[in-house]
Order: structure tokens, then sequence, then C-alpha cells
């Protein structure tokens, strides 16, 4: 809608000429001298405005412009449209020597703007403390001091001593009123209640009196305040202290108000600050009139227990006063769900202090980890700061919170539901979360987590459905839908283990194939296929933490699963073809790491290797998994590596590469490529150089091949291209194969740990030797006819 | 600033995709503001230290039809009053400005407005625990000032 119209404007504004420009400053200057600041100079100032901060860099305007707004801004007269945009004008143009501004005399919104300019320009510290300094003096006359204690004192004047009665309306004015109308009425609660204490946030009135200003403004910045300033070590007691009002009310909180007059400026703003938040819990538990208010209670709750939280770090003398407080405000809020939110600042404050009050928080936990996640995962505000909990505290969780480690399974629902925004916290979050124990069962679960998706949207979906839409189907009732398959016996159980709350109860399920068919209808889903895309960075994160302390055992488990669920995916667009490709470097790795385990799992990948349907299903990870045979299976890696091992697994290539080479006339195009074949080819040489007596049926092969390259058949199925390199690849081989012993030296892996890379990547290694070795016999055999 | 825009824009149009609810760019002709915010699609996300601002900051945003609210926060903000400030300024924002009416392109230009609502509501950044008396408070005076 406004984006044309809105860029072009933008344009304009950045390309202003030169000229134009300064024809603009004058006109400018001349408006700003005159008297009447009409329409016209509005005009102009909104258009300078989007002059100056359209650009990325900070424009200079000339001097006397900048003089005629700095006058503008100081001026107590100016109205507040044009304070505003001279404001904003200075605040995006070019650090220039600002006179000093902090002399002029001037209201308190004078003083705002000039120094909100100030700050903007990021000026030298000097200028920045005089206006502090000037800021200061409209509260208290009284000079010198420490500003910050200063700032304490008036902070504790506002929170804990501002009016309980209403303001006088500026405007009560009326045909029927009488003075005595005119008598202030108490402060009330938010639920119409008589003011029970003294003045928060909570407290409404017609009209607010300045001091209830401050208060509000107060409370609003006292946990910034708090943690730059609390812990200064100044503190000079200054105890002249004019600020208990006489009228001054006996907080029912706060049983030690006569002693705190005695205390430090910065320790008695802690004290007030912890009587002020524990009346706005109290507060919190009246029900609000209006609907605003009752969500201003929340934040109010979030605030007070977060401000409680920093001055029990301060001063850990408040702990056992916050406990009580806290410890009731869980109990009243522990069944509700709408106080989720404020779950997390009390789990916190838990989390920090109750090993020094003694306190037992596992309920706290339990409630944290496994309801909010499985019941509010759809809540993006409170996911989000929910994993941030988690990612902040994540050592500490892990080290003492027993449930926290198998709370995997309801961690990951909302990343589930809502991958873009969430996924960069859990790329940080997971790798804690990834232990011995729990690795096999984190796999499964990512592997499966667009199940999850699926899984939990139904859940949503049937939970608003009609009763009548729950009922549990017949058994023997044939399902056509997901949502049919939620309600049904057969399928339940499977849709219970994916929603499942905590882990242990076994790693995946047996049936796994019969629910990625059953979920096929939602596969292409937004939601789902959002968080298809977003999986596989997890398993490249989570192979990465593996690597680090897996040991052999977990190795071979994790090859396994690696074999098992490269078939067992569900069928999301793009989505088999990317985790394959996790696999497949994956597999690689750890190959490298525990080389033995190409011996350990030799059954397995036998079996796997000699699927030709492997082939077309995962091509590129099938190519990994021979190359990995071919590169690892060999006594210099392992010594149980036996000939018989060798020659098993040269028959079952050599029994997939003859299928995949028939020539048959009615055949269709094959789908692999190539590279499939090489590989096999290369392989099977590796293989053969290592038992030798192989070779002579490796040879045969290699010869058959090169004419099975030249076949009529064969060119039309590839490229010129591709068949020479077939052909090529083949005849280096059998040269190879000619002198078994360099060939046992090309074809046998390199053990030394560090090689360049180029040994390591199978398309430029092996041919690059082997081509050396050609070319070195070719030679050798011009010399030598005979 | 255009770096958080972009973001949110992503944001906000994945939120959606996922939500079967069309994109932005479609959206029908709007209601009247208090409902448009109420409806409006929101979301959060982090920004690590140096992407683009030095420090650590969080983003809140506000998907109103085809326009973006997005207020940058500091990471140990309070959010939920965060939440309720955006959609308040958003909700000012859209009936000062006239932005549910036909497009112009003089908004760009109202920064007066737009300062006095920032001013009001969110003074020097600060979030402000303001229960519905002071709002009323800040809202006439808000109208005061954009009525000259």
């Amino acid at each position: 809608m406004f984006t044309a119209g809105a860029e072009s404007l933008i344009k304009q504004a950045r390309e202003i000429q030169d000229e134009d420009l300064q024809k603009f400053y004058t006109r400018v200057s001349k408006l700003l001298h005159g008297k009447d600041f009409g329409n016209e100079t509005v005009d102009s100032l909104q258009r300078l405005y989007l002059i100056v901060s359209a650009t990325k860099y900070s424009r200079a305007l000339p001097e006397d412009v900048l003089q005629l707004l700095q006058d503008l801004l100081c001026s107590s007269k100016t109205a507040e449209q044009f304070q505003a945009l001279s404001c904003a004008i200075l605040r995006e143009t070019f650090p220039c020597d600002l006179r000093n501004l902090s002399d002029e005399e001037g209201n308190s919104k004078t003083i705002s703007h000039v120094a909100e300019v100030t700050l903007a320009q990021g000026s030298n510290q000097d200028k920045v403390s005089s206006v502090a300094h000037r800021v200061l003096k409209c509260l208290e006359a009284r000079q010198p001091e420490d500003q910050i204690n200063l700032v304490s004192r008036k902070l504790v004047d506002w929170l804990r001593y501002a009016s309980i009665q209403q303001g006088v309306q500026l405007s009560s004015g009326g045909f029927f009123t009488s003075p005595r109308t005119r008598q202030p009425s108490p402060i009330t609660e938010v639920d119409g209640a008589v003011a029970a204490d003294f003045f928060t946030v909570l407290s409404l009135g017609q009209s607010y009196t300045e001091d209830q200003w401050m208060n509000m403004h107060a409370f609003s910045m006292i946990r910034k305040w708090l943690l730059c300033y609390s812990t200064d070590g100044s503190g000079n007691g200054d105890t002249d202290d004019k600020s208990e009002v006489d009228g001054s009310v006996m907080s029912m909180v706060s049983a030690t108000s006569t002693s705190s007059r005695l205390l430090p400026p910065k320790e008695r703003l802690r004290e007030k600050a912890f009587e002020y938040c524990h009346r706005l819990i109290e507060q919190s538990d009246r029900k609000a009139l209006k609907k605003s208010d009752a969500e201003l209670q929340k934040a109010c709750l979030i605030e007070a227990v977060t401000v409680m939280d920093i001055i029990c770090r301060e001063d850990p003398s408040f702990v056992y006063r916050a406990f009580a407080c806290v410890k009731a405000l869980y109990g009243r809020l522990s069944g509700d769900l709408a106080f989720s939110r404020a779950l997390l600042p009390i789990a916190q404050f838990y989390l920090n202090h109750s090993e020094t009050a003694a306190v037992d928080s596992e309920a706290v936990y339990r409630q944290l980890f496994t309801r909010i996640p499985s019941e509010l995962f759809q809540e993006p505000m409170l996911a989000f700061e929910f994993t941030q909990f988690c990612r902040v505290n994540v050592k500490v969780l892990r080290e003492s919170v027993g449930i926290f480690k198998h709370s995997f399974p309801n961690l990951f629902k909302p990343l589930a539901w809502n991958s873009p925004a969430l996924i960069s916290e859990y790329v940080e979050l997971l790798p804690s979360l990834i232990g011995p124990d729990t690795a096999i069962e984190i796999l499964h679960s990512l592997l499966d987590l667009p199940c999850l998706t699926a899984a939990l949207d139904i859940q949503l979906r049937s939970a608003s459905s009609q009763p009548s839409e729950r009922v549990p189907l017949d058994p023997s009732v044939k399902v056509s839908s997901s949502m049919e398959a939620f309600r049904h016996p057969y399928y339940r159980g499977m849709f219970l283990y994916i929603l499942r709350d905590e882990a242990g109860t076994g790693d995946t399920i047996d049936r796994l194939s019969v629910l990625h068919e059953v979920l096929a209808d939602m596969a292409d889903s937004p939601r789902i296929v959002q968080c298809a895309q977003t999986t596989p960075i997890l398993l490249q994160v989570f192979f990465n933490e593996a690597a680090q302390f897996a040991d052999e055992k977990l190795i071979n488990q994790l090859v396994l699963v690696i074999l098992e669920r490269s078939s067992l995916l569900y069928d999301i667009p793009n989505y088999k073809r990317e985790v394959q490709r996790v696999f497949s470097s994956q597999l690689l790795v750890l190959c490298k790491l525990h080389p033995s385990l190409i011996v350990e799992q030799c059954k397995e990948l036998m079996e796997f290797s000699g699927t030709t349907g492997n082939i077309q299903s995962k091509e590129n990870f099938y190519t990994h998994v021979v190359w990995a045979i071919g590169e690892y299976l060999s006594v210099s890696y392992d010594k149980r590596c036996t000939v018989e091992q060798i020659t098993a697994f040269f028959e079952t290539l050599e029994a997939v590469l003859f299928e995949i080479t028939q020539v048959r006339l009615s055949a269709s195009i094959p789908t692999y490529s190539p590279r499939v074949i090489t590989m096999l080819l290369t392989t099977l040489s590796k293989l053969a150089s290592r038992s030798q007596d192989l070779i002579p049926r490796v040879s045969l092969f290699l010869s058959k091949m090169r004419s099975f390259a030249r076949s009529p058949a064969v060119s039309s199925w590839y490229s010129e291209e591709d068949i020479e390199e077939i052909h090529t690849r083949a005849s280096e081989l059998i040269n190879l194969l000619k002198l078994p012993s360099v060939a046992q030296f090309v074809l046998a892996p390199s053990t030394e740990g560090t090689s360049p890379r180029w040994h390591r990547d199978t398309n430029t290694s092996l041919p690059l030797a082997m081509r050396a070795i050609s070319k070195v016999l070719q030679r050798d055999s011009s010399f030598s006819p005979g | 600033m255009m770096v958080v825009a972009r973001q949110v824009k992503s944001a906000c149009t994945l939120s959606r995709e996922a939500a079967g609810k069309p994109p932005p760019e479609s959206c029908l002709p709007p209601l009247d503001e208090v409902v448009a915010v109420q409806e409006a699609d929101c979301g959060v996300f982090r920004l690590g230290a140096g992407e683009p601002f030095q420090v650590e900051k969080t983003v809140l945003w506000l998907g109103v039809l085809s326009l973006g609210f997005s207020l940058v926060c500091e990471p140990h903000e309070n959010l939920l009053l965060a939440e309720g400030t955006l959609r308040t300024l958003a909700r000012h924002c859209l009936e000062h400005l006239h932005l549910l009416g036909p497009p112009g392109t003089d908004v760009l230009l109202k920064v007066d407005r737009t300062e006095v609502l920032l001013d009001r509501l969110l003074p020097h950044g600060q979030l402000l625990f303001a229960n519905h008396r002071f709002i009323h408070s800040l809202e006439k005076e808000i109208a005061a000032c954009m009525a000259k």
C-alpha cells in the first residue's frame, strides 16, 4: 500500500542536489526568523527532518539553521509541535558543538528535549553530566551531592511516600459543582475498593498529582536503576533525611519502616523497593474491573518478582522475607495457565535463591517443564521467554534440576510449532541437552520433529472440535485422514508416544512408517514444511556435539540409526534429501573417529549396500556408504578384519554392480548417476587389492565394464563425458591391478592424521593418483617392448 | 533499522504462512483501529551482539495488515509490558496518522505527530507501568497536541 510512494519520497530526500538543498536551508532559515510559525513552517521542518534522517550518515546543517533550531528547542514559549520537530532534527544531525544548552532556563519539557539531543549526539562525558546536573537541580535545590545518592533518595520518596489522595481535577468546573464537591477523594484499588496502603502503579484515581506521576515513573525505571547502580561502593551515609513526611502511611507490608531511616540511601532504596514489590504482589490478587488493568497486574507481578530477585542478589538478607512472599504467590498462581508468564521469573527466583533459603523447588520446576511447553507451546511470547530461560540457565539446570535433562520431548514442542522464530535459540540450547544416555532418543526425536508438528496441530484442532468429533473410533473402521487416525485405537499409541512429555520410554517406536503414512495428508502444510526446513540444521548441531564425547559404543549406535532412518522419514518434499545429505557427511565423520565401525557393523552395512533399491531412493547416501566401505575395511584399521569379510563385501557389491549394469534392450533409462558405477568399481578394486585372490575376478569385471561403456544402448543413457569417465576409470583400475603391490599402495587408505584435504575427497584423490601411475606405467611399457 | 525491518518482515510472513493466513501484501481493507490491533500477529526474536547492534537486543513485532511495528528492547526488559505498550502505540499511530485510510505518502512527513506519541507513551524509550487512568490522562494530552 504505502511502499511505492514512501520509497520515492525517501529517494527524493536522499538524492536532493546540493543546490536545491542550500536553497531549502535558506528558506527554512527565513521562516524560522519570522515571528509567526504557520503551516508552511511546519511543512518545511517536516521535510527537513525527512532529509536529515533519510540517509545513513548524518548531515551537517548550516550554522544559522542550527542556531535557530537550538533557540526553538530551548525556549519555553515554543509550541510543543515545534519543540518536537526541532528535537527530532537535532537528534539526527552531525554532532556539532552545541552551545551549552544546559545553561538555559527552561521548564522540565525543555530539559527533557535537551537531554534527548545530548544523548543522541553521543556527546562527551562533561556535557552529559552538566545536563544531568541541570535535571537534578529541578528536583532538588540543595547542592552539591553525589548524584546517585540524590536520585536514590528521590526514588524512595516517590515510591513509598506519594500521596494517597486523588489529584484535584483541573477542568472540574460545571454549573452544578459547588466548592464542597471539589474535596479530593481517596485513591482506589483496581477493583474499586478504597486504597488499602501506599500508592502504587496499581492505584486508580480520576486524576493524579505530580508525586503520583513520579511514583509511576520511578517504578518503571527501578529495575534498570538497581541493575546499574546498586553495587556501587560509595554510600556516603547522608542521614540528614527530610524525606519522611509527617503524615506518612505506616505500611502493613513493612515491618522495618522505622529503623530503615538510618540506612544509607542505596540500602534504603532497596528496602523501599522491596516493600513496593511486596505490595504489588498483594494488589495483583484483586480482580481488576478493566481488562487493560488485568494485563498490567500480570506485568507488575513479573516485574515485582524480578526486582525482588535483583535485590536478593545484592543483599541476601532479603531472601527469607522474599521467599515467604514468592512462595505464597506461586501457590496462588500455579494452577492458573493464564498466569504462566509470571511462572518464569518465579522459577528464576527459585533457581537463584532456593539453595540459600533451603527451600524445596521440585514442584516449581516440574510445573515449568511439563505443563508450560506441552499446553502453551503455541503462545509465541511465552515460548520465546521459556526458551530464553532455558538457554540462559542451562548450566545450572543441567547440574541441579533433575527433571530438565529428560524433558527434551517437551522442550521440542515450542520449536516444532514455531521453528523459524525459535531455531536460533535452539541451536544454542540443543548441545547442552545431549548426553551419552539421551543422544539416541534425541536423534530420533529430531528426525521426527515434523511429525511432532503435525501431531500438535491435530491435537489442537481436536481439542477445539465438537465433542462428537472427539469420540474414539471403532477399531474396525478404516481411517481416511490424520484427524481420524488420532482417534483410532490402532494409531493412538503412536500419537501419544510422539506427544510424550518425558524421555525414557524408548528411543523410538516400531511402527514409525505407519505413522508417517497416516500423516501424509499434512505433509504440505506450511507449518510442517517450515519445521522440515529447520530440522537438518539441528541435526548438524546434534552430530557436531555428539562427536565431541561419543565413545565407540555410541558411534556404532549412531551409525545404525543413520542406516535405519535414512529410509524411514516423513515424506515431505526435500526433507529426505536434506536429511540424507547430513547423514552422508556425518557418516564419514563417524568413520574417521572410529574406523573399526565398518568391521563391527559389517552385517548391517552389507545388507544396506546389497539392497539395490537403496540406490534409487538415496543415491548420494549410498555412494558415501560404499566409499566408506572401500576406505575403511582393512586390516590397517582393524585387526579383526578377515579375508572372509572382504570377500563377502566384494561379492555383495559385485552383485549390485552386475544388476545395475545389465544391458536390457527394453529397459528404461536408469535413474542413477554414473558416479555410482565408478564408485562401485573403485571400491571393488580397493577390496581386491587387499585380498589378492579377488584380482582376477575384478579384472574380468572391469574389462566387461569397458565394453559396457562402449555399448550402443548405454550411449543413449549417459552423456559422452560420463561414458568416457566410466571407461577411463575402468581402464586405469585394470592397469593398476596388473601391479598388485602398487595397487595395494595406491588403493590403501592413508592412516596419517595430517594429510592435505584433497586426499580425502573421493573425486580428486584417486583419479589423480591413478593417472600418475598409469602414465608411469605407459612410459615404462614403451621402454620395454618385451 | 533496515536490518531489523527486514527480519521483522520475514518473521511476520513466515508466521502468517504457518497459521494459514493470507500474506501481508494481499490484505483486505481494514476495520477500526482497535480491532485491527487486537487481531494483529505478534512475535518476538533475539538479535545477537553485533547483528547489527553492539549488544544483544530483543525485538518485539506487531503485524497489522500490511504494516509492521517493531520495538527493540534490552534483554532484561519486561516483555509483557512491552507488548502492551507496542499495541497501544500501534493503535495511536493508526489513528493519528490515518494509516487505515487510503494510502498517503505524507505519513513519512508527520514526524511531529509520531514524536508526540512516542514522547508521551514511551518517554526516552522508557516502558511505563501505566494503568488505564494514567493512559487516559496521557491520551487527553496527546489529543490536545494533535488538535493544534
